[in-house]
């Protein structure tokens, strides 16, 4: 018998394969045989119900193997008796070893058995609680039936106690043999992602928390945090506190920050702690009430920014200053310029000339217009470009919070308003994104705050907002919410101190200040809420929402007593800036509804603009949203209104900031010709945003033809000379994309920098274009260096050899996959592009954190043979 | 420590920073234009509207969301066009553009041949009249379509490019394209399992189901080799392969690759290539390759080098620097002895498939599908063929079946019976020997 036994298995073995010509309707002899001996032991199993049978039977169907896609032979033969052997077990004895045994079979048997009714998990719970043995095939569809079930009986308020049990017992198995994804999507399943952490070793933690935290940006609220408080957990139970930290920045959960936080000595490690702070001040997060060490809250408020981008612009020699004419290129320009050029006014030329100063010089220190001796630049501007010629000033002059104030005196105690006004820009400017100990600048913005002209005023205010954003400060609440509420204000000071305020608190829930937003914009006169200004205090409200979600809701009931000229736009401000990176399918969804209405002549489309951009602002930041996204700008180009079509290319500047993809490019190009003037302008700026700080040449010879093609229209070429501008920020060294931190995390300040632009630039004519072009400034929110530095434990700059590529979505692969494709191998400090990554070529040093960007301290790995170089050469 | 080293992206020449003045007014080249060379041709109409790549291919939870998300989001796009088409319906619009393309089109229309590209907006080309000129590309030409060499319609008057005549691949390739499936399915093919299963693994399955592959951490192969007697079904094989899967099928014979003119034989394998990848995913079975794959060895006449360097195209093809998306290759030889070590090199073909000569029990399931649909008499035993011990091939048995049926056929019977097959099985095995009849020298 037990000879015969061994010959089936072996035949069952090789017939296997003939699975495969499912078509054949004869069987060959084999397989003759074997279903006559599966028929005769069903028989032998109905008559006799012996356990001997029964393991007889069960031995020839686990026996059985097969090709990567069919179903066992014996499985297949055994089909025809299922009916058979169900009526067999219901009319076992519950609870002998025989009912047991037979449901254990019938449970594999089922699985060829296409029903409705989960039988597999049905005799799984009859039978015995083994699963291991069965492999993998029956274990998929065990789980698959656990998940059905679960949600059945969820659903009808059932217990699950014996799912969980199968659960427990399915899970080890899977962990066990490298399904890592397959466990988690069970837990998530039967919603006990928790009880991932028993399981999690050294060796898997990697997969597991990049697969949930990639998963958690599709699962629906709350479910995404709670996964990715599980992320969390599963990093701090491995010692990552780098890792952990960018997922509780990532989860804006402060708790969960200084928990990190706190739990790394300073004494014991301090190279760890040292870039926890370097981490916390790229995403400007501030923890002053849990630190009180000078040097640590230095690296937490980025005071060293200035130092090691001038550094970086050494390194890669590029400290020369530049002038506009280096960055415009004019003689590469097709066109003679000999007829046109002297039709453009000079004024606006030099405004323009201002600003490309500015950004491609910017933080610097030194450039060719404004801080050469006597430089009389500042004269040959008037009026509000006075202001943003002195304020350009500051721009060069970013990050440098030690010295950077004193450059500014000879202008702060100008008694020309406009050039008071541009001083004070240019210190917020200057103290931009740095958080210094001791702070200067406020008492003088303060004091500016309540002078009398509404110039400097207004200097003052973004002067504010520049050097505290995302600070949540509250001197800056008390200063500037009198001025919000205060309907003697001008409209402008009123609009701008609401912005300045919310890019303050951005993200931070402050409904106080909302409150007095919406009172303002209910106490102004109607005729004031058509200034082009209104738009700033439905932003406002918006910013300080950032990123909240459901949070905001509580504020857009409130919305809804805006006076109803603005009350549309209000909301959908306030609501794509609350689900602002979410991806959110049914927010966008709601865009395109709004989009699609189709407006008559007189109606204002204002709001339809701010949904365009809106669409942007949700499906950012996440990469399948962002494409999905372009698919839906497209179709808007094709149907939409004018209005729409306008903000298109701002919303693709927005979603695609830094980051100059080819289609991207493509499209922007083809619009900035467009018929219509704030098309092509906005296409234009948006050029120069998606190419900002890249160097990109095909960018720049397409602005070189835009600047020649648009020589006689002084506004267009004011746009492009500010893109190109853009382009060459900080001489190719800066981004402006919000996302950081291998693109996880959005910084906020900088994400309202931008979003504060973009919808400026919805209104080109009567702000940039006007009067208002100062505006231009909060670029310098979301600007930073986009590089990678490395430290050791002692600050001092280190060399080594690092990989840079662009970046490969591992998640979910068998194996160690590389991360990065495409690399070079570079000395540090290295620049970083949008879609890049980087890592050590060598074992000379290991990071404190495994996402090498930005300022990364290294430790020294002494058993290495590449020897690391002195610091100083 | 290099100062450029750090620097892996500036464009243009903004970083030398200019140092000498007079540099300023220095020549700058253009930026290379995007267009004339024709990028990678995507599957599907347009880049931009492509749907992205979902990744993991790997069947779990991330996945289904994220196939959930880009559903979402086409079905938003879905509501959206009804709902903007009933408004505005586009075909209207469409028609109204078309027209106006048309009018600035002209009549009549020339043709002529594209020399070079210049810069975004024009390009050199060439009259039917043999004269170049330098002209404007009209705006509304899809410049991905547009390529040196590529026939395009000219403006009557002012010579612009107005239009493209797609190209069409040479005519050769185009004839190799399997447009009617084979009728011949596994179910035709007696024996040969475990064949069928490493070609099922090695060409099918990477095509229909890669996730497999993903999961376990592999690249699937990139071809198989099918070598073996004469007439034990490598053919067959390979036409149950084209009947079973919806890929491109492409069949050439290495014959075919062999060509009057100095290189036309290996641009003909590129266009082979190059045919199979725009029609993605496709497999291409290159039969009796030892035409063109035998060893290399030094040679003096032309005709022979040829034959190598076509060889050597198809080498490259296979593995060569560019990466060959979906594109399975099939070959099929009875001599592999002969073939070029590096032709059938792991990375080039991955997986060997010998075809040997039936066991009795393969005979037996190959007569039974050969006698399938034949009339045969009760007396018929076909355990005589079976029990046979002459060697015999696949084609050899069903020679046999047919040569018993011509013989009843020659006798005006309507049966086939066992005297037929046993004269048959003699006359077909004593052809197979040249002319020895079975057993004399036993």
């Amino acid at each position: 018998m037990a000879k015969d036994e061994e010959k089936k298995t072996t035949t069952s073995k090789t017939t296997a394969t003939a699975s495969l010509v499912d078509a054949e309707p004869e069987l060959s002899e084999e397989d003759a045989k074997l279903k006559a001996k599966l028929d005769e032991l069903v028989v032998a199993l109905g008559d006799g119900k012996t356990l001997e049978t029964l393991a007889e039977l069960t031995e020839v169907v686990k026996s059985a193997t097969s090709s990567m896609t069919s179903v066992p032979k014996p499985l297949k033969f055994l089909r025809e008796h299922h009916a058979g052997l169900m009526e067999l077990h219901a009319g076992a004895e519950d609870g002998s070893e025989f009912a047991g045994k037979l449901a254990d079979l019938l449970a594999i048997v089922s699985m060829a058995v296409v029903t409705e009714e989960r039988l597999v998990l049905k005799y799984k719970l009859a039978g015995e609680l083994e699963v291991e043995s069965c492999g993998h095939e029956f274990i998929k569809t065990l789980v698959k039936e656990i998940g059905e079930e679960y949600e059945a009986r969820v659903g009808g308020g059932e217990g699950v106690d014996d799912l969980n049990a199968l659960v427990d017992l399915v899970l080890p198995f899977y962990f066990r043999t490298r399904a890592e994804a397959e466990g988690v999507d069970l837990l998530l399943e039967v919603e006990r992602l928790e009880d991932v952490l028993p399981f999690i070793d050294e060796d898997n933690y990697v997969r597991v928390a990049d697969y949930l935290l990639q998963t958690a940006n599709y699962l629906l609220e709350p479910d995404d945090n709670a996964a990715r408080k599980v992320v969390y957990d599963v990093y701090m139970a491995q010692d990552q506190k780098a890792l952990a930290l960018r997922v509780a920045i990532l989860m804006n959960d402060r708790e969960l920050i200084a928990g990190v936080y706190n739990s790394v000595d300073a004494e014991a490690d301090a190279g760890l702690k040292k870039q926890l702070c370097c981490m916390l001040g790229a995403a400007r997060v501030y923890l002053a009430d849990h630190e009180d060490d000078e040097d640590l809250l230095a690296l937490m408020g980025n005071t060293l920014q200035m130092e090691h981008f001038r550094t970086l612009a050494r390194e890669l020699d590029v400290v020369e200053a530049k002038t506009p004419e280096d960055i415009y290129k004019s003689h590469l320009e097709t066109i003679a310029r000999a007829s046109g050029a002297g039709a453009v006014d000079s004024a606006r030329a030099n405004l323009a000339s201002t600003f490309v100063n500015a950004f491609v010089n910017a933080g610097y220190g030194s450039d060719k217009l404004m801080t050469v001796e006597d430089s009389k630049w500042v004269y040959k501007n008037k009026d509000h470009g006075m202001m943003s010629a002195v304020a350009s000033l500051g721009m060069i002059h970013m990050w440098d919070w030690e010295s950077g104030n004193t450059e500014m005196d000879k202008y702060t105690y100008s008694n020309e308003s406009y050039i008071k006004a541009g001083g004070m820009l240019a210190i917020g400017l200057v103290n931009c994104g740095v958080r210094a100990t001791f702070d200067i600048a406020y008492a003088l913005l303060e004091e500016a705050l309540s002078e009398e002209d509404e110039t400097v005023r207004l200097g003052a205010i973004l002067g504010l907002a520049l050097s505290y954003a995302g600070q949540n400060t509250d001197e800056a609440l008390e200063a500037l919410t009198p001025l919000i509420t205060d309907s003697s204000q001008s409209m402008e000071i009123s609009c701008m101190a609401s912005l300045a305020l919310s890019i303050i608190f951005v993200g931070s829930c402050n409904a106080d200040i909302a409150e007095s937003i919406f009172q303002a914009l209910l106490e102004r006169p109607e005729a004031d809420l058509h200034s082009p200004f209104a738009l700033y205090m439905c932003l406002g409200v918006g910013l300080v929402f950032l990123g909240q979600k459901e949070a905001a809701e509580v504020v857009l009931e409130l919305a809804q007593a805006i006076p109803e000229h603005l009350q549309k736009v209000g909301m959908l401000l306030i609501e794509t800036c609350a689900y602002c990176g979410s991806g959110n399918v049914l927010k966008v969804q709601k865009m395109l509804h709004m989009c699609s209405e189709h407006l008559g002549e007189e109606e204002d489309a204002l709001h339809q603009a701010v949904a365009t951009i809106g669409i942007a602002l949700i499906a950012q930041g996440e990469e399948l949203g962002s494409e999905m996204a372009l698919r839906a700008f497209n179709n808007l180009l094709q149907y939409g209104e004018i209005e729409i079509k306008r903000a298109v290319p701002l919303a693709l500047g927005l979603l695609y900031a830094s980051n100059p993809k080819m289609a991207v490019v493509d499209t922007l190009s083809k619009l900035s010709h467009d018929a219509d003037e704030q098309v092509a302008q906005g296409a234009i700026l948006a050029l120069g945003m998606a190419g900002a700080g890249t160097n990109s040449a095909r960018i720049a010879a397409m602005l070189r033809e835009l600047a020649a093609y648009y020589s006689k229209d002084a506004n267009s070429l004011f746009v492009v000379r500010i893109a190109q501008g853009l382009l060459y920020m900080g001489k190719g060294t800066m981004t402006l994309n919000p996302y950081h931190s291998d693109r996880l995390l959005m910084n906020n300040a900088a994400m309202a920098g931008l979003l504060s632009v973009v919808f400026t630039s919805l209104n080109l004519k009567d702000t940039l274009l006007g009067k208002s072009h100062y505006l231009l400034f909060l670029f310098a929110l979301a600007m930073r260096p986009r590089m990678l530095m490395t430290f050791n434990e002692d600050m001092e700059q280190v060399y080594t050899a690092v990989r840079v590529g662009d970046a490969v979505n591992t998640v979910g692969l068998a194996g160690q996959p590389k991360t990065i494709t495409g690399f070079q191998t570079n000395d540090s400090p290295v620049l970083m592009e949008y879609q890049q990554r980087a890592e050590f070529a060598n074992d000379a040093y290991t990071a404190y954190t495994p996402v090498l960007e930005g300022v990364v301290i290294v430790k020294a790995n002494p058993e290495s043979e590449h020897h690391a170089p002195a610091a100083s050469e | 420590m290099g100062a450029n080293q750090g620097r892996p992206n500036q464009g243009g020449n903004n970083g030398d920073g200019d140092k000498k003045d007079d540099g300023k007014k220095r020549y700058q080249p253009p930026p290379p234009t995007s267009i004339g060379k024709r990028r990678k041709r995507r599957k599907g109409p347009d880049a931009a509207s492509r749907l992205p790549t979902v990744r993991p291919q790997k069947k779990c939870k991330l996945r289904l969301l994220k196939l959930e998300r880009v559903k979402d989001y086409l079905l938003l796009e879905e509501e959206f066009i009804t709902n903007q088409e009933r408004l505005k319906p586009a075909e209207k619009k469409n028609e109204e553009e078309r027209e106006k393309v048309e009018e600035i089109r002209g009549t009549p229309l020339g043709v002529g041949s594209l020399e070079e590209v210049i810069d975004e907006k024009h390009a050199i080309v060439s009259s039917s009249a043999g004269s170049e000129y330098y002209v404007n590309m009209m705006s509304f030409v899809d410049k991905d379509e547009l390529e040196p060499g590529a026939s395009i319609l000219l403006h009557h008057k002012t010579l612009s490019v107005v239009g493209i005549l797609s190209d069409e691949v040479d005519p050769m390739v185009s004839v190799m394209k399997v447009d009617k499936a084979p009728t011949e399915s596994y179910a035709d093919i007696g024996g040969l399992e475990s064949q069928i299963q490493e070609i099922k693994e090695a060409v099918e399955l990477p095509l229909t189901r890669p996730e497999l592959y993903e999961e376990i951490g592999i690249k699937p192969p990139k071809g198989v080799i099918l070598y073996g007697e004469p007439g034990t079904g490598k053919t067959l094989l390979a036409r149950a392969v084209a009947n079973q899967t919806s890929a491109t099928f492409l069949r050439v014979v290495g014959s075919e690759l062999i060509q009057k003119y100095l290189g036309e034989g290996p641009k003909l394998v590129r266009e082979l290539f190059r045919v199979a990848e725009d029609n993605a995913p496709s497999i291409v079975f290159i039969d009796e390759i030892d035409a063109v794959g035998s060893k290399r060895y030094d040679s003096t006449s032309g005709g022979e080098k040829e034959i190598q360097r076509t060889m050597l195209e198809l080498l490259n093809q296979l593995d060569g620097f560019d990466e060959r998306g979906d594109v399975k290759v099939i070959m099929a030889t009875n001599r592999i002895k002969a073939l070029d070590p590096a032709l059938i090199r792991p990375g080039r073909i991955d997986r060997k498939i010998e075809f040997t000569l039936p066991s009795a029990k393969v005979r037996a399931s190959i007569l039974g599908i050969q006698t399938r649909n034949m009339n045969l008499a009760d007396d018929v035993d076909l355990n005589v063929i079976v029990s046979s011990r002459a060697k015999m091939s696949g084609a050899d048995i069903k020679a046999i079946c047919t040569e018993s049926g011509l013989l009843a056929l020659r006798e005006r019977r309507m049966r086939v019976t066992q005297a037929d097959f046993l004269k048959a099985m003699e006359n077909v095995l004593y052809r197979k020997k040249e002319n020895l009849p079975e057993g004399l020298y036993l």
